[in-house]
C-alpha cells in the first residue's frame, strides 16, 4: 500500500521534472543567444551599481563574496557540483562573460574549455588568473596525456595559496572599482584571519591521526597541495585525469599499495561515479569517504568546505 | 519485338470452391489497391493471376493468406475467413529475401516444417523425410548442403517451391515464379504445378509476363486494381480484355486452337 | 609459468569479476549480434544504448534503480522502433535517428536542468567501466543474459524463419510481428545489461564485430551464432589479459582484439569476404 504510493509519487516526480525541463528549455532559448558585446548596453560599467564578477568554479564564488561583500555580484560558469575538467559551456556562460566587469579563473589548464569561450564571447573585462606565477607541484606521474601540463592546478586546497588568491582578488577588485579598494582590503584581511584560524584548528585535528596512517588516496589528482600542507603522504590516485579510463594493472597496483601501506580509507568526490572507488575499497577492505575540491557543499563557503575535508580525512584515517 | 503466347484449353476442374473472393476492396492506409474483386477458385485449379506490375497481385495474395484484412467484402478459404495457416503456402518473390543469409538449401526447406511443429518442438524423422521428398520433387536433392547464396535464380525458385511442398499445403500462392528464370526451369515449375493440381492441390500463380505461361492455366484472373476478367484462358484472353488490363495495345492472332499475342514494338516484354 | 601469468590478475576480486562480466557480455552480445548483423540492426543497437542513458537520468531524478530506468527506456524504445519498422513509407533509419538523438539530447538537458546540487557523473554509467563491476552488476548481467539466451534457445527456429523470410513466416502462421518485437526487446535487454560494463560505443562493437567475423567463416546460421559467441568470449578473454599486461584500459583492448580477429579473418579468406561483401552490396 505504502509502497504503491511511494511508486506513484516517484512517477509523479519524474513526469513533473520532465515538464519542468521542457519549460526551462523554452525559457533558456529565449535568453540564450548572447548579444554582440558592443551592442549590449550592459557592458558599460556605469550601467550597474554592483561590480559584476564571473568566476570559473563555484569554490571561488565564496572567496570573491568574502572580499567584495555587497559591492559585487558573483556568478560561477561551472555549475555547482560539475566536473570542471570536462565541463561544456552553455550560451548563457558566453553571455555572462560578455557582460562581466571582471573575470577570475584559476588557470594552469584547469579550465581548458575557457579559452575558446573567452575568445568567442570577447569580454571587455579583465581576466585574472589566480594561480598565475605561483609555485606549483609537478605531477608525479608526468604522463604526457595528463591535462595539467603546467603543474597541478588545485592550489586553493592549500590554505596558504587560498590566502594568496584572496589577496589577488582584493587587489584586482580595487583596481577596477577604486571607490571600494579600502573595503576590499579590510574584508580580505578579515577573511585571511578566518582562514588562519581554520588552519590552526585543522593542523590540530590532523595531529589526531597516528603518523603512520597519514596516507591519502583520492579519486583524481586534486589534493597534492592539501596533502603537503597538512603533512599527509599522497599514496595514489584512482584516475590519473578525469575521463581517462584506468587500466586493470594500475588499479591492481593501487590495491596492493593500499594494502601494503595500510591506508585506512580512500576518498572520492561527489561529482564522480562512486562505483570505481567502491570497487577498490571493497577489494582492499577499506572505507570510502568524500572530499570536496571544486564545489563547496550546499550552504558552505571555502572555509566550510575545507573544514568538511579535514573532518572527513580525520574520520577516515584516525 | 514480337512475342508469342500460345493458349490451350486446359482440363476442366470440378468440386467445391476452396477460395471465394466476394466484392473485395482493400489497400494500404487510405489508398485502395484492389476494388470490387469477386471470383471463386475450385479445388485443383491452376489459376493465373495476370496483370501489370503494381496491379495488386501481391496484395491479393496477402489478403488470401490473411496478412491484410478486407476493407469491404470477404475472402473465404476452405469456407472460413482467410487467416495465416500452414495449410496455405505463400511463396514470395525471390528478391523479397536476403540470399546472403547463412542458411543452406536444407535449412530453407526445413523452415516449411516449422509452423506445423509448433513452439518448442524440434524437427523429427518425419519432418526430415518430408523435406527430402520435397527436394526430390523439385530435383534439388543434390544441392541440399549448398549455401543458398550460391544458387541461380531458377534454383532459388525451386528451393522456395520445395519449402512450400514440405509444408504440406492444400493451397499454393506463387508470386512471380518465372521472373528471372530460364525457360527450362519455367517449364519444370509449371509441369510440377500441374502435377500438384492434378493431385488435388490448388495453386494461384501471379505473373506480369504473358509470353510463356499463359497456356498453362486452367483459369485466368486479369487484375489491374480492378478485375478485368476471370475464367478459362480461351475465354478471358481476348484482345479487348488484355488491352484494358495492361493499358496497352496487343494484337491477338488466332491460329487454329492457338492464340498468338503480338505486342506493340515499343513494349519491352521479353520473348521466350 | 603460463598458468601463473593467467592466474596473476585473478588474485583480485574486481579483476575476476571484470573478466567474468566481459566474457559473459562477449557471449550474449554475439548471440543477439547474429541477428543484428544479418538484419542490419547495428544502428538500432547504438540508438538503444543512447536511449538507455536518458532512462538512467530519469531514474536518477525520480529515485528509481538505474537498471530499471535504463531497461524501461530501452525496451520502450525497442518496441517503438519495431512499430516504426512495420509502417511502410518511413525510412526506418531516419526515423530512428530522429527518435534516438532527440531522446538522448533530452537526457543531457534533463541532467543539467534537473540536477542542481552535486552532479553525480551520470555519463560514467553509460560510458561504463568493466573494472568497476560490482557483484550485484554481475548478477544482473547473468540474469538478463540468461533470459536472453534462454528465449533465443527456445524460439530458435521461429526466430530463424522470421529473420530470413518474415512475410512467408507470417503467412504460414508464425506470429511474425510479435517475434520481431521480441527480438528488439532482447536486443534492448542485452544493451542495458552490457552498457554499464563496457559503455555505449563498445557495446555496439561487441554486438557487431564477433558476429560479423563468424559470418565470414560459416554458411550456417547456428554455427555463426556459436562461432560468434566463441569469438566474443575469446576477444574478451584475450583483450582482458592484454590490457592487464600492457597496462592499458580493458574495454578498448577487448574491442581492438575483436576488430583484429575480424581483419585477420577477412584477409585470410579474401575470396569469401569479397564475395560476401559483393552479395550484400
Amino acid at each position: 500500500m505504502a509502497q504503491g504510493e511511494r511508486w506513484l509519487e516517484q512517477v509523479r516526480r519524474a513526469v513533473l521534472l520532465a515538464l519542468v525541463a521542457v519549460v526551462l528549455l523554452v525559457a533558456c532559448n529565449r535568453t540564450a543567444a548572447p548579444p554582440p558585446p558592443e551592442a549590449s548596453p550592459a557592458t558599460t560599467p556605469a550601467a550597474a551599481k554592483q561590480v559584476r564578477v564571473v568566476v570559473s568554479l563555484p569554490v571561488f564564488v565564496s572567496l570573491v563574496e568574502a572580499v567584495g561583500a555587497d559591492r559585487v555580484r558573483v556568478s560561477s560558469l561551472v555549475p555547482a557540483g560539475t566536473d570542471p575538467h570536462t565541463y561544456q559551456p552553455t550560451p548563457r556562460d558566453a553571455q555572462a562573460l560578455a557582460e562581466a566587469d571582471i573575470v577570475f579563473v584559476n588557470g594552469l589548464g584547469l579550465e581548458g574549455w575557457l579559452g575558446n569561450l573567452i575568445a568567442s564571447a570577447g569580454p571587455s573585462a579583465r581576466v585574472v588568473e589566480l594561480a598565475e606565477g605561483l609555485q606549483t607541484i609537478q605531477d608525479e606521474q608526468g604522463t604526457p596525456e595528463h591535462a595539467h601540463e603546467a603543474g597541478n592546478p588545485h592550489l586553493w586546497l592549500d590554505p596558504d595559496y587560498a590566502i594568496e588568491y584572496v589577496r589577488r582578488i582584493a587587489q584586482a577588485l580595487g583596481e577596477i572599482d577604486p571607490g571600494g579598494a579600502a573595503t576590499y582590503q579590510t574584508n580580505a584581511e578579515r577573511y585571511i584571519a578566518e582562514i588562519h584560524a581554520f588552519d590552526a584548528w585543522a593542523k590540530e585535528q590532523v595531529q589526531r591521526i597516528p603518523p603512520e596512517r597519514r596516507k591519502l588516496v583520492t579519486f583524481h589528482d586534486a589534493f597534492p597541495y592539501f596533502a603537503e600542507h597538512y603533512g599527509l603522504e599522497l599514496v595514489g590516485v584512482i584516475v590519473l585525469s578525469p575521463g581517462r579510463e584506468p587500466s586493470p594493472q594500475e588499479l591492481a597496483q593501487l590495491v596492493d599499495l593500499i594494502r601494503q601501506q595500510g591506508v585506512p580509507a580512500i576518498f572520492t568526490e561527489p561529482q564522480f561515479n562512486p562505483k570505481l572507488a567502491e570497487t577498490l575499497a571493497r577489494e582492499a577492505g577499506v572505507k570510502v569517504l568524500e572530499l570536496y575540491s571544486d564545489t563547496p557543499p550546499a550552504g558552505e563557503d571555502y572555509i566550510g568546505m575545507m573544514r568538511r575535508n579535514v573532518e572527513h580525512v580525520v574520520e577516515g584515517l584516525a | 519485338m514480337q512475342v508469342q503466347t500460345e493458349l490451350q484449353p486446359s482440363a476442366v476442374t470440378t468440386g467445391e470452391p476452396v477460395i471465394v473472393v466476394d466484392r473485395l476492396t482493400t489497400g494500404y492506409y487510405r489508398e485502395p489497391v484492389l476494388q470490387e474483386i469477386s471470383f471463386a477458385v475450385p479445388r485443383g485449379a491452376l489459376v493465373g493471376v495476370i496483370g501489370p506490375n503494381g496491379g495488386g497481385k501481391s496484395t491479393l495474395f496477402r489478403v488470401i493468406v490473411g496478412l491484410l484484412k478486407p476493407w469491404q467484402g470477404r475472402v473465404l478459404v476452405g469456407g472460413r475467413s482467410a487467416r495465416p495457416s500452414p495449410d496455405i503456402a505463400y511463396i514470395p518473390q525471390i528478391h523479397a529475401v536476403d540470399w546472403a543469409f547463412p542458411v543452406t538449401v536444407w535449412d530453407v526447406v526445413m523452415m516449411g516444417r516449422y509452423p506445423r511443429l509448433g513452439l518448442l518442438r524440434r524437427p523429427g524423422a518425419r519432418d526430415r523425410e518430408l523435406a527430402e521428398w520435397a527436394l526430390e520433387r523439385v530435383r534439388m536433392h543434390d544441392f541440399q548442403a549448398k549455401p543458398i547464396g550460391a544458387l541461380s535464380g531458377g534454383q532459388r525458385q525451386r528451393v522456395f517451391l520445395a519449402r512450400a511442398l514440405a509444408q504440406e499445403p492444400s493451397i499454393l500462392l506463387f508470386d512471380e515464379p518465372v521472373s528471372g528464370v530460364d525457360a527450362p526451369t519455367q517449364h519444370f515449375i509449371f509441369e510440377l504445378l500441374e502435377q500438384l493440381c492434378a493431385e488435388g492441390r490448388t495453386a494461384l500463380v501471379a505473373s506480369h509476363d504473358l509470353s510463356c505461361v499463359a497456356q498453362r492455366f486452367s483459369q485466368v484472373l486479369l487484375l489491374n486494381r480492378r478485375m478485368f476478367g476471370f475464367g478459362p484462358p480461351e475465354r478471358v484472353f481476348t484482345e479487348e480484355l488484355l488491352n484494358q488490363t495492361f493499358d496497352t495495345h496487343l494484337l491477338l492472332l488466332r491460329y487454329g486452337d492457338r492464340v498468338i499475342v503480338v505486342e506493340s514494338p515499343e513494349d519491352g516484354t521479353s520473348a521466350c | 609459468m603460463l598458468v601463473d601469468l593467467l592466474l596473476e590478475p585473478l588474485r583480485y576480486g574486481f579483476l575476476l569479476r571484470g573478466l567474468a562480466a566481459a566474457v559473459l557480455i562477449g557471449i550474449i552480445c554475439a548471440v543477439i549480434g547474429t541477428y543484428v548483423v544479418l538484419k542490419g540492426f547495428a544502428f538500432i543497437g547504438d540508438a538503444l544504448a543512447h536511449i538507455a542513458f536518458t532512462g538512467i537520468v530519469v531514474a536518477f531524478l525520480a529515485g528509481f534503480v538505474f537498471y530499471l530506468g535504463a531497461l524501461v527506456a530501452a525496451v520502450a524504445a525497442g518496441l517503438g522502433i519495431g512499430l516504426i519498422q512495420r509502417r511502410v513509407g518511413l525510412r526506418t533509419d531516419t526515423a530512428i535517428g530522429i527518435l534516438f538523438s532527440g531522446i538522448f539530447a533530452f537526457g543531457i538537458v534533463l541532467m543539467s536542468v534537473g540536477i542542481k546540487t552535486y552532479t553525480v557523473d551520470l555519463f560514467s554509467y553509460v560510458f561504463g567501466d568493466i573494472l568497476s563491476v560490482r557483484p550485484r552488476d554481475l548478477l544482473v548481467i547473468l540474469g538478463l543474459g540468461g533470459l536472453v539466451l534462454l528465449l533465443i534457445g527456445l524460439l530458435y527456429k521461429e526466430l530463424l524463419f522470421v529473420s530470413f523470410d518474415p512475410v512467408a513466416a507470417e503467412a504460414n502462421g508464425l506470429p511474425g510481428g510479435a517475434l520481431q518485437l521480441l527480438l528488439l526487446t532482447l536486443l534492448s535487454i542485452t544493451v542495458v545489461a552490457s552498457v554499464q560494463a563496457v559503455g555505449v560505443v563498445l557495446v555496439v562493437a561487441m554486438l557487431v564485430t564477433p558476429s560479423a567475423t563468424a559470418y565470414l567463416l560459416t554458411d550456417r546460421f547456428h554455427r555463426m551464432m556459436l562461432l560468434g559467441a566463441g569469438l566474443g568470449a575469446l576477444s574478451a578473454l584475450v583483450g582482458f589479459y592484454l590490457s592487464y599486461y600492457l597496462n592499458v584500459p580493458s574495454g578498448g583492448t577487448i574491442v581492438l582484439v575483436a576488430s583484429a580477429l575480424f581483419a585477420l579473418v577477412a584477409l585470410l579468406s579474401p575470396r569469401r569476404a569479397q564475395l560476401r561483401l559483393l552479395v550484400r552490396g
